[in-house]
């Protein structure tokens, strides 16, 4: 059973501490984590460590991440900074 | 949505030309005259860029970006001092200020879009 | 908004730089200059620079370069500022100004050669100062042109190691990529992250990320290494080439740890790239630990650890001559503020008409409201009119300029004393001024301050004194000239008039109109012509000048002490309280400031129409008997009045019917077919929509006083004489019998 944390507004370097604080929480609290980032808006370098660092750390805890319906800046951030390779379960989701 | 900047210098018709360059290139511009104005100005409005002068009277470029720096909204905006060539010493002070983007004056609308578009595109 | 307009705006400012550049200067040879001013100094010619590159005039910005350098060491005291250095200094400031006139469109003044003048520059510095990176003359373009298409595209294989704090310096790497786009295209990109923390020291707002990617672009290697200058200080960029792949590749591993080396490789293997197998063996301990090739990051500096330096306090008023910028006042094209005058002046008649419509209608409410309305009218009236109001100091800072120059010229040492700076007055009587007191300023000078013999002969202090004074008197803005120096001679002047005709030779002139003399034209009385003032030409063109500004000139001289220039002028020039009088059928106004009080006529002089004196508590009151001066039909009523009027130190009164009390009312100028009225100076509308003459009251009161005085001449033919010589005069008291105005 997973948990589902929406992620919303605007993810930059300004918010970017927040963020990898709310989702160490929530890994924390959960063994099965789904972002969904349908509602974010601005998306940074600084953001995608944040989801590059919880999609490491969750595995070295041995936690499953997921992260679905990427907002449109999401996905072309992704696709425009190879982002791919380390975050996985974006191009999936994009794919899907 | 427009990228919007802010261009401190004191001088008005570098700041009219200034706009006019960017507003055409398809960025938004805001003016000031010098640091103080500047700070009045960061209000919690979206700034993707400050452009500064290092010399103005009021408040000066390089204690303008120490402000800049310590403003929770506007630590992180990317900010280009202008300056003379004739100073490496103000490069280094600034440096040590955190800047880490120079335009030299004087410099033409040409070279100033290519500047700003390696930070930013409109 | 145009680059025309903008252009004409960078003029107007670089105008207002070079004034202050030149103030500065002027003032610093009387004090010490203080860091604030030197720090304005130098940005004079800085923001100058800077504007004028932006409209390409590569002559100004190369001039004004060097002349910047000169005063960068100037503000960081690596020179000091002497005699010579200001003079050159202004000569500096000239020069700009010379360039800015011919590029406004102005003939070339055959000023001083831009070579000559950097030479010079050049020369100082080399004997004050040790030479430094200073000399350049060429200007180095640190600029690369925008990014042209040069030749075919390439391949090119980028890795970009980002520094650390680039986020924190707000430049997101994507922002490069992002460049890079509108350069060419990105085949292939791959983000990594080697050394993103495994443990809890993970910071959100330091920069991890790397890029490698392949980039197709027509751009050469400059063009392109160009892309990410601001992401070099603390990153490692390497651009290699397609076909320099293997040297490439070798270098842009060295100095990574394992675990990045392996990360990399497997992204160019991913893509195909020739990846030979020698790289993959570890490089050499020494050379992980050297560190040569990734260049250290070196950044000092933590936001958060450094002190901030304390804003500058705002910029406090300096003391002294009025400082025209302000980062307060806002620009405002002066026909618009003439355009709202007008409007205003309509709105005050229209107020008068209203509330004299309110009055007869006798409601009560309707009055009052009017009186509200009214009320408002006059505070917006004021404040309007105050918004024409400059102060004088904007002329007077001319002054320590010409002061100085002109007794460099004449080997005369003069100290200028300026006061009153801040006296306001119409903005579009500062214009006209300007000239007018230079020639007297020059005349005070040239003529009235004595050479350095004359004066250590008479005991008096090298320094020949000059003092510029401004100030308000009842509805007038008075200026004084003065001067410590030999003082007009009244034999001198007397003795010149007759050689040229200008009087007979058995004229009797009162004291003041002797001195008036020196302003009628052709008149000089220098031994010496100079080629400044002793033409001749100056100071009756000072005379129409002031006169067109409906001023007046006295003169207070003293023998071997000086001489004052007195000039008056009328402060309002729109708008003006004025006083309602009645004279036959036909209503005046008297300006309100100029009235004093007001009295019956009594009888005895109403019966004696010859007698034109009142004894006023003790003093002497000429009179003048408006019906009669103005020629207007009908006889006197029988109660008559006299307003007391006074302009300077003299008074009269002027003899009229009724008085119908305070008014309020504009100015509408005279046409050009009553301009020669000198007793009238304006004529206004009334509320009943009668049009109401204003009284000239200093023309009046003048004219008085020749009446009073021809009544105890001697010789009237010779005064005739003498009036006639002086056009200005009003005319003798037999024309004014037929009420000859002209």
């Amino acid at each position: 059973m997973t948990t589902t944390l929406p992620l919303e507004g605007d993810l930059n370097i300004y918010t970017a501490s927040q963020l990898r604080q709310r989702l160490a929480e929530a890994l924390a609290a959960t063994d099965d984590l789904t972002l969904d980032l349908s509602q974010v808006g601005e998306f940074d370098t600084a953001c995608a460590q944040v989801l590059v660092w919880l999609t490491q750390e969750a595995q070295r805890r041995g936690k499953t991440v997921r992260m679905s319906a990427p907002s449109p800046g999401v996905s072309q951030f992704v696709a425009l900074m190879g982002l791919g390779r380390l975050l996985p379960q974006l191009e999936a989701a994009h794919e899907s | 949505m427009a990228k919007t900047i802010l261009i401190v210098d004191d001088s008005y018709s570098l700041r009219l030309v200034v706009k006019m360059t960017l507003e055409g290139a398809g960025y938004e511009v805001i003016a000031a005259a010098d640091g103080q104005q500047a700070l009045d100005m960061l209000d919690g409005r979206k700034i993707h860029l400050i452009l500064s002068d290092v010399n103005m009277p009021v408040m000066d470029g390089l204690t303008l970006l120490g402000h800049i720096k310590q403003h929770p909204d506007y630590k992180f905006t990317p900010v280009i001092m202008l300056t003379t060539e004739a100073s490496q010493d103000m490069k280094q002070r600034g440096q040590q200020a955190g800047a880490r983007g120079w335009l030299v004056k004087p410099f033409e609308p040409p070279q100033l879009l290519t500047t700003i578009g390696k930070l930013i595109l409109p | 908004m145009n680059l025309e307009q903008a252009m004409q705006i960078f003029l107007q400012e670089s105008a207002e730089l070079l004034d202050d550049m030149e103030r500065i200067l002027l003032d610093a040879e009387a004090d010490t200059i203080d860091d604030e001013q030197l720090g304005a100094l130098f940005r004079a010619m800085h923001t100058i620079k800077g504007s004028a590159g932006l409209f390409g005039l590569d002559d100004m910005v190369a001039f004004t370069h060097q002349a910047e350098n000169l005063l960068d060491l100037l503000r960081s005291h690596e020179i000091s500022l002497n005699d010579e250095l200001s003079g050159l200094l202004l000569r500096c400031h000239d020069h700009v100004k010379a360039q800015l006139a011919v590029i406004a469109g102005q003939p070339p003044q055959g000023s001083e050669n831009s070579a000559e003048l950097l030479s010079e520059i050049a020369d100082y510095l080399a004997r004050h100062h040790a030479p430094t990176s200073v000399g350049d003359t060429v200007f180095a373009q640190e600029h690369e042109p925008p990014a042209a298409e040069t030749g075919e595209p390439r391949q090119w294989l980028l890795s970009l190691r980002f520094g650390p704090d680039m986020l924190r310096n707000g430049m997101d790497p994507a922002s490069f990529i992002r460049y890079l786009a509108t350069l060419g295209s990105v085949a292939q990109i791959a983000a990594l992250m080697p050394g993103l923390p495994q443990d809890g020291s993970y910071d959100p707002e330091t920069n991890y990320l790397w890029l490698e990617a392949l980039f197709t672009t027509a751009v050469d290697e400059v063009q392109l290494s160009e892309v990410f200058e601001f992401a070099r200080e603390d990153s490692a960029i390497f651009l290699t080439p397609a076909d320099k792949l293997a040297e490439g590749c070798d270098k842009a591993l060295q100095g990574l740890d394992d675990a990045g080396r392996r990360e990399i490789i497997a992204v160019w293997r991913g893509w195909g790239l020739p990846v030979s197998a020698d790289i993959l063996c570890d490089p050499p301990p020494a050379a992980l630990a050297a560190t040569e090739t990734a260049p250290v990051a070196a950044t000092q500096d933590t936001p958060s650890g450094e002190p901030v330096e304390t804003a500058k306090p705002q910029a406090e008023p300096r003391s002294g001559i009025a400082k025209p910028m302000d980062n307060k006042f806002i620009k405002v094209e002066a026909g618009k503020l003439d355009n709202l005058i007008n409007l205003i002046g309509e709105l005050v008649i229209a107020g008068a008409a209203a509330n004299l419509m309110a009055r007869r209608s006798g409601q009560s409410p309707l009055v009052e409201s009017t009186m509200v309305i009214a009320n408002l009218i006059e505070q917006i009236r004021a404040e309007t009119l105050s918004m024409r109001m400059v102060q004088i100091g904007e002329i007077f800072s001319r002054f320590p300029r010409v002061v100085r120059d002109v007794s460099k010229e004449l080997n005369k040492q003069i100290k200028l004393v300026i006061s009153g700076a801040e006296t306001e007055l119409d903005k579009s009587m500062v214009e006209k001024l300007g000239d007018p007191l230079m020639h007297i300023v020059r005349n005070a000078i040239d003529h009235g301050i004595e050479s350095l013999e004359t004066r250590r002969a008479n005991g008096k202090p090298d320094e020949g004194r000059v003092w510029l004074n401004a100030y308000h008197e009842s509805g007038s803005v008075v200026i004084e000239v003065a001067d410590d120096g030999g003082g007009l001679s009244r034999e001198r002047i007397l003795a010149k008039a007759v050689e040229r005709g200008v009087v007979s030779p058995d004229a009797m002139l009162a004291e003041q109109d002797i001195y008036r003399l020196i302003f009628e034209p052709g008149f000089s009385t220098a031994p010496i012509v100079t080629n400044l003032s002793g033409r001749g030409v100056g100071l009756d063109v000072v005379k129409k000048s002031i006169e067109q500004l409906r001023g007046s000139l006295e003169i207070d001289t003293e023998a071997g002490l000086g001489t004052t220039f007195r000039l008056r002028l009328p402060l309002t020039l729109a708008i003006i309280d004025g006083f309602l009088v009645e004279i036959g059928r036909s209503t005046f106004v008297i300006p309100l400031e100029t009235v004093i009080e007001c009295m019956e006529l009594p009888a005895e002089l109403a019966a004696d129409a010859g007698k034109n004196c009142l004894d006023l508590r003790g003093e002497a009151l000429p009179l003048l008997h408006l019906r009669r001066f103005l020629d207007l039909p009908g006889e006197p009523g029988r109660r008559r009045n006299i307003v007391v009027v006074k302009s300077g130190d003299a008074k009269a009164g002027l003899v009229v019917d009724a008085l119908q009390g305070e008014f309020q009312t504009v100015i509408k100028p005279l046409g050009s077919l009553f301009r020669h009225l000198k007793a009238i100076s304006g004529s206004t509308i009334l509320g009943t929509g009668d049009v109401a003459l204003i009284l000239d009251v200093p023309a009046l009161i003048q004219h008085a006083a020749q009446q009073e005085a021809e009544h105890y001449s001697l010789n009237r033919e010779l005064t005739q004489q003498a009036h006639r010589a002086s056009p200005a005069l009003p005319t003798t008291t037999q024309d004014s019998q037929s009420g000859n105005l002209s």
